[in-house]
């Protein structure tokens, strides 16, 4: 090789100018490291209103401004400074971020990622690099079904929550249920979806349901002409989708132009960040999930009327599931962080929130699964009826955590084929 | 001994248009034939047909007996027929020096070496030996593409020639050249040739170069050959001044080009 | 080789490897992925010397990755010499298949018959509930010839096995280049047709660059996934094939190292770019490859080349 030399100089630069932007942290801040989507297309339902009730929650633990029961400024006495990160790039680049945030911008905790991708990868890294972090948005019940983790927490519930109650809804729900049809993006959270929801139906049923299509388009697709028409040939008593995003509104404008809406019953299980949106083309009776005890469905209590009311003033629009799993989030870390006590070291934090329970906007949290490192919570249903032009729902119906999410150490799949043995429902 | 190239009855039709018919001509080692015809009188196709760039309709092609057809350029190349282009076909962007290295790599050495260097000294030497042969060794470090036509003449038949082919066809070897460079490159490019004993076949617009060079000429009109036999007698031809040559051909070169034909059939 | 440019070399390996230990972990970490990817755009790098832009080669990264995943994670195999070796294996078995229709064509066919296989893959292993569909899945941590290294330690044994290979091949792909069969891929970007005239196999010419392109790619892919603990099926993404000819376009053509030194760079200007501008980093990405297009054409190596006072020559 000629001029190996200058090529090494090369190399060195590139790396120098790297380490020059090493910072040494002030120890009065708690910087805490923020990864969401801030663009691509999960940016818009998920990763932005996620940032917004981020700063929100943020501003107001710094000013101690939180109702009751959660108190003082701060975390661990230091104000929280957060660093962004966009979620996008992939696994693989995330892996890179998140020990940029680390070992680069030294942060103290990590809240963060949407993707489930992220959500596989990332608890490796965090248990090498022993960095407190918690899962705020994913979905995937792998994460604590093929691994225990000791420095990961996830305070919500996984995806199979939202399906398993979906089945339990139609089951009750919709009278003569002999058939079901699904259209479901085509990438694992659709396909998990898809599974959950069918495997839960037909153990209620006692197999005693047909399923007449399934149809997975491309994540993404916008157009879903051919799919529209084979849920109509093929018609079904309830058609299941778990759209999100973009792809919900594609299909609602479409679906209700070909009157697949009108003429059939749909559960959107994740239906209730296109309600701002879409409201006026989703018909009355179309069954919308919050993904949990979330926006219309949050229970009543000082602090959800503190954050809907600051939320929409602030950012104009009410907020939606993820930015109240951003806010469980960050809540369920300051309440361990204030079990622990000031100065408490990340091992002492871990202790204490493993196994919390604790009240956020979307009500009770249990730290109650995954080794005390995965939440539960209960899911609700209802149905879309306009009253007066304003959106509200009947035939609301709420599962208890216990019903409809896995029990500790059971893995969702086998626990569902196996007839759901230790559910409590009412 | 059989020929060294034999055509029968060889044809190209390309639809409704016939481009060459009823050809038959054989060659013989040593033999020096130039190719005449006006524009789409079958030239081209012959030559094309001959290096197995594309294949006749019917017809055969034997080369020392052995039929070429249904063979690729490449394979008749390995078969031993040369071929130069009447537009240079040269590696633009390397220097003459590589593109003669790469050629003595596939057509000399034939092996596709992974790891060595195409650059060695014996082989770099032997390049020059035959740039020196064609009178273009100063332009050895030179990009083709800021070359002179001529230059680039003589390297692409420089390329042709180092396979040894026992046939060499030649292009229209002189065209885009300057006049009075004409002669000079067809001096350097037979006198190679002849050191060789390759038999060679040209095709040319050029009458004069015809009548210097040529023992032989073949006059194609209208997809046939017209007339095949020694040059002054072909280009003397009535019917091949009619329809080929014009009527303004200055014979009287004859005693050059004979003493050319002597010379020629001593070695 | 010259014997003291060799030990030059090896000098220069050492050293190397000497600083990426020495660096802070998340820099070592870019660095090992860097190594990876330029071993990538090497092979890439090859096939464009000899005229064919390959929007395809994130389908060997993307199978060198899964095969280093599935032996570690399945099959209890982490021996990272014979995954080296597996995946290497598998990738050019399926390269010389594919080799034998995709190196007939040329240009934008060439280009989007590549992209099209790296999508297939993709499309399978979306499809595949086992292998995570897209969430993939995780690796588990190389050994070396029974010697288990922990978690942190094996980061360190990926980047020494990195850098050795990168000297190691990049020598033998400078050797390579100036062999018969290096000047061969020129010879086919100036003129096919005198080559086949030559008697040279133009089709044999391209497939074996194809194939070894495959390798290269599969060993970046092996790096990458042994490196970051984790495979998906977005590494079989066109996109991600495109971040490759990006690169390659960063370096230029000219020199075995403007790949490796490009694939740094591009790796620092990202996590730059991410950490300065969180909203538009894709715009800075956006940004640097328009000014190199305006003006370095033929990549950052022609930097290089300016010092060295050599006659800029087309490469590309």
């Amino acid at each position: 090789m000629k001029r190996p030399l200058l090529t090494a100089a090369t190399v060195a630069c590139a790396m120098t100018t790297g380490a020059m932007s090493l910072n040494v942290y002030a120890n009065e801040e708690y910087k805490l490291g923020l990864v969401t989507f801030l663009s691509g297309a999960a940016s818009g339902p998920f990763g932005i209103p996620a940032k917004n009730a981020a700063d929100l929650v943020i501003d107001a633990i710094n000013d101690g401004t939180l109702p009751a029961p959660i108190e003082g400024k701060g975390i661990d006495g230091r104000m929280i400074t957060p660093v962004y990160v966009d979620e996008a790039g992939g696994a693989t680049k995330q892996t890179s971020e998140f020990r940029n945030l680390v070992e680069r911008d030294g942060v103290d905790a990590v809240v963060g990622y949407i993707s489930s991708g992220d959500c596989l990868a990332i608890p490796a890294v965090a248990e090498e690099l022993k960095m407190l972090t918690v899962l705020f948005d994913c979905g995937t019940p792998r994460v604590f079904e093929e691994a225990d983790y000791e420095y990961v927490f996830r305070t919500h519930s996984t995806a199979s929550m939202d399906n398993i109650a979906a089945a339990r809804y139609v089951h009750e729900n919709v009278p003569n249920l002999e058939s079901v049809a699904g259209i479901n993006q085509n990438y694992s959270w659709g396909h998990d979806s898809w599974r959950d929801f069918t495997e839960t139906l037909k153990v209620l049923r006692g197999g005693d349901i047909e399923i007449t299509t399934e149809q997975f388009p491309k994540l993404f697709a916008g157009q879903y002409g051919a799919e529209i028409s084979a849920l109509q040939v093929n018609s079904a008593d309830v058609i299941h989708t778990s759209f999100w995003g973009g792809d919900t509104d594609a299909f609602v404008l479409q679906a209700a132009a070909r009157g697949l809406l009108a003429d059939n019953q749909v559960i959107f299980t994740a239906g209730e960040t296109a309600l701002n949106s879409l409201g006026e083309h989703l018909p009355d009776g179309a069954i919308i999930g919050a993904r949990g005890p979330f926006g219309p469905f949050a229970p009543e209590s000082e602090l959800n009327t503190w954050f809907q009311t600051e939320f929409t003033e602030r950012f104009g629009t009410p907020p939606t599931f993820p930015a109240y799993h951003m806010a469980h989030a960050l809540i369920g870390l300051k309440l361990a962080q204030d079990k622990a006590g000031v100065g408490a070291s990340t091992e002492e934090v871990i202790t204490a929130f493993e196994g919390l329970e604790f009240d956020g906007p979307g009500g009770r949290v249990e730290m109650s699964r995954g080794k005390g490192h995965q939440a539960a919570t209960e899911m609700v249903y209802g149905r879309l009826k306009r009253v007066d032009g304003e959106i509200t729902f009947t035939d609301i119906t709420r599962y208890p955590a216990d019903c409809v999410n896995p029990p500790e150490g059971a893995e969702t799949v086998e626990w569902i084929k196996a007839g759901m043995p230790g559910a409590e429902c009412n | 001994m059989s020929a060294l190239l034999k055509t029968v009855n060889l044809e190209r039709t390309f639809g409704a248009v016939t481009a060459a018919t009823d050809i038959n001509v054989e060659l013989n080692t040593g033999e020096v034939v130039g190719v005449i015809g006006s524009n789409g009188a079958g030239k081209t196709t012959f030559i094309n047909m001959v290096t197995g760039y594309i294949q006749p309709s019917s017809g055969d092609i034997l080369v020392r007996g052995k039929s070429i057809i249904g063979k690729s350029p490449r394979d008749v190349s390995l078969a031993g027929v040369g071929r130069s282009f009447q537009v240079p076909q040269l590696f633009q962007e390397l220097t003459v020096l590589e593109n003669m290295l790469i050629a003595f790599g596939f057509s000399v050495d034939r092996k596709l070496s992974f790891l060595k260097p195409l650059r060695s000294k014996e082989k770099v030497e032997k390049a020059h030996a035959v740039l020196r042969e064609y009178e273009i060794e100063q332009y050895a470090e030179e990009v083709v593409s800021t070359l002179p036509q001529g230059v680039r003449k003589l390297l692409d038949i420089a390329m042709a020639m180092l396979a040894e082919p026992g046939l060499m066809l030649l292009d229209e070897p002189t065209s885009g050249v300057a006049i009075e460079d004409k002669f000079l490159l067809m001096d350097t490019v037979m006198a190679a040739v002849r050191k060789s004993d390759a038999a060679t076949m040209f095709v040319e617009h050029d009458m004069e170069v015809v009548l210097r060079y040529a023992d032989r000429v073949l006059a194609f009109y209208d997809g046939r050959v017209l007339a095949d036999g020694p040059t002054q007698t072909v280009l003397s031809d009535a019917k091949v001044q009619e329809l080929v040559v014009g009527h303004h051909l200055d014979l009287s070169e004859n005693e050059a080009s004979t003493s050319k034909e002597s010379a020629h059939v001593r070695t | 080789m010259k014997t003291r440019s060799l030990a030059l070399l090896f000098v220069f390996g050492l050293v190397v490897i000497a600083g990426g230990l020495l660096l802070p972990q998340w820099m070592s970490y870019l660095f090992t992925i860097a190594m990876g990817k330029g071993l990538v755009v090497l092979g890439l790098v090859l096939l464009m010397r000899a005229g064919l832009v390959s929007f395809g080669q994130g389908l060997y990264y993307c199978v060198g990755a899964y095969v280093a995943g599935m032996l570690t994670q399945f099959v209890g195999v982490t021996d990272i010499l014979v995954i080296m070796l597996a995946s290497v294996a598998v990738s050019v078995a399926i390269a010389a298949i594919i080799g034998l229709l995709l190196c007939r064509y040329r240009e934008i066919f060439f280009a989007m018959f590549s992209m099209a296989f790296s999508m297939i893959l993709y499309g399978l292993l979306v499809r595949n509930q086992f292998l995570g569909s897209t969430d993939g899945f995780n690796v588990a941590n190389p050994s070396l010839l029974g010697w288990t290294p922990g978690a942190e330690a094996s980061s360190d044994l990926v980047l020494i096995v990195a850098v050795f290979l990168v000297i190691v091949l990049g020598a033998v792909a400078w050797r390579y280049l100036k062999s018969l069969s290096g000047y061969a891929g020129e010879a086919v970007r100036e003129n096919e047709i005198r080559l086949e005239y030559l008697g040279g196999s133009v089709f044999r010419v391209v497939y074996v660059k194809y194939i070894i392109a495959a390798g290269l790619a599969a060993i970046g892919g092996t790096i990458t996934a042994l490196v970051s603990g984790h495979v998906d099926p977005e590494m079989a993404y066109w996109t991600t094939s495109g971040e490759f000819v990006f690169i390659a376009l960063m370096g230029g053509t000219a020199h075995v190292a403007a790949p490796i030194v490009a694939a740094v760079l591009f790796e620092a200007l990202r996590t730059y770019a991410f950490a300065v501008s969180p909203y538009t980093w894709q715009m800075i990405l956006g940004f640097a490859l328009l000014a190199i297009i305006l003006f370095m054409p033929s990549g950052l190596w022609s930097l290089v080349e300016r010092f060295q006072n050599k006659k800029a020559r087309k490469t590309s």
